[in-house]
Parts: C-alpha cells; structure tokens; sequence
C-alpha cells in the first residue's frame, strides 16, 4: 500500500507537465477536420470516376455535357459546403485558398465541357484536365495528412 | 521559338526556392515533381495549337487551370512549412522552458 503513493505522486506531475506543454503550445493552423477529409475525398472519387470514364469510351453517349449536369452540380455541392465549413474556421488561410481553386477549376471544367460543339471533352481535354485534377488533390490530401499527423491520428 | 521543358521547369524552381528557402529541402521532391508536370502541360497546350487541335478560348481555359492547380500545390507547401515552423517553435520553447520558468519562479511558459 505504501509503495503506491510515490508512483500517484509521479504521474501527478506527469499530468501537470502535459497540462502546461499544452498550454504553452504554438499553433499557427486550425486542426485536422475529419469531414473536410472525408468530403475531398468523395469529390476526388467522383472526378476520378469521370475521368476514367472518358478515357475508356470517350465518345460515350452518357460523357455528353447534358447528361453529366449532375455531376458538375454534385462537385460544386461539395466543394460549396466545404468552403463555408472552412471560411468558419480561424487559422485556416492555406486550406480556404485551396478550396478556393477547387472551385473555380470545377467551374472552368464545367465551362469547357458546356461550351463544346458535340458536348463532349477531347481525349487531350481529358488528359490536361486529370493532370490538373489529379495534381490539385494530391496537394490537398498532403497538407490534410500532415494535419492528420500533426493530430497524432496517424 | 518551341518552349523547353527543362528550362521551363529550371524557371519555375528557381523562382519558387528562395520563397520556400526555409523548408526546401522537404519539399523539394514535390515542388520538382508538379513543376515539370505543369511545364509539360503548357507544352501539350502548345502542341494542340500548332495541331490545330485547340482553339483560344478552350487553350486560356486549360491555362488557367493548370494555374490554378500548380498554386494549390504553393498553397500546400505553405500549409506543410507552417507546420513545420510551429514544430520549431513548440521545440524552441520545449528547449527554454524549464530554464526560463526556474529563473523568474513562475511557470510562464
């Protein structure tokens, strides 16, 4: 019975030097945000979908402009959601600036496949459009990771 | 004059290194790889043109996005360097606490 006090006494001050390591802790960015991940994610599916779509039958009645408004207005749902659930986080200029272009290259996209005389988007269309899309998630996905470590959930 | 790859590519890192001097090293490899990603796109883009396979408005469309793209990459970098000086500071802080709180009897920091 006695040998246990020495042992409470010690992670008292365990308890109290984490206690003080948090609060004297830096923080130049807001925290990891498991929806935001999950939601870029959803949106990365959906445009890697659309993307390998066009490049196996890329004259496919279905790639039509007309009949891909769903997925444009689902892309823009998504990334519209995911703008204000950041706009309303403090310390989370470099993650509301990615969105930002998310958003305006969903809407350049949608442009480009509206304004094409057989409503569909080239195979070289495809090609630039999937290195962009592909480039601008990995950036994303990297800096949500190092949040995600940063968190020590991973 | 064709645009050079390499060059293009030389530009862009050079341009972009003495911004991101502190954390260059890190993030080196990814700046590279999206750099030459982006030069070989605008390359492509120039391809298209004298193929007659692009017309102007469609071509300042796909500039614009590979622009935008390649400043998400900026902007992840900067997340990335923001982490990384936080870690340094938490780590400064880390290195001075206990002779700073001795010295003034208060546990300040």
């Amino acid at each position: 019975m006695k040998s246990a006090l020495p042992i409470k006494k010690g992670y008292g001050l365990l308890w109290l030097m984490v206690l003080l390591l948090v609060a004297c802790k830096v923080t130049l960015l807001s925290s990891y945000d498991e929806v935001t991940d999950k939601v870029l994610s959803q949106m990365q599916q959906k445009t890697t979908a659309f993307f390998v779509k066009s490049e196996f039958n890329p004259n496919a009645e279905e790639l039509k402009y007309k009949n891909q408004q769903q997925f444009y207005i689902d892309l823009k749902t998504d990334a519209t959601t995911l703008r204000i659930r950041n706009n309303a986080v403090e310390k989370n200029k470099p993650m509301i600036g990615m969105l930002d272009l998310l958003d305006e290259n969903i809407n350049l996209m949608d442009s480009l496949h509206r304004n094409k005389p057989n409503g569909l988007l080239s195979v070289n269309d495809v090609r630039l459009l999937k290195s962009a899309f592909e480039t601008q998630y990995t950036a994303m996905f990297k800096f949500v990771m190092a949040l995600k470590t940063r968190a020590g959930l991973k | 004059m064709s645009l050079n790859l390499a060059a293009l590519a030389k530009d862009m890192l050079n341009a972009t290194k003495p911004i991101l001097e502190g954390y260059w090293k890190e993030v080196k490899p990814f700046v590279e790889k999206e750099s030459k990603n982006f030069a070989q796109n605008l390359l492509m883009i120039e391809k298209l043109k004298k193929q007659d396979k692009i017309t102007k408005d469609e071509a300042l469309l796909h500039i614009q996005i590979q622009k935008n793209s390649y400043r998400t990459v900026l902007l992840a970098v900067e997340g990335l360097g923001l982490i990384a000086v936080e870690n340094a500071l938490n780590a400064a802080i880390g290195a001075i606490k206990k002779a700073v709180n001795t010295a003034i009897g208060w546990n300040l920091l």
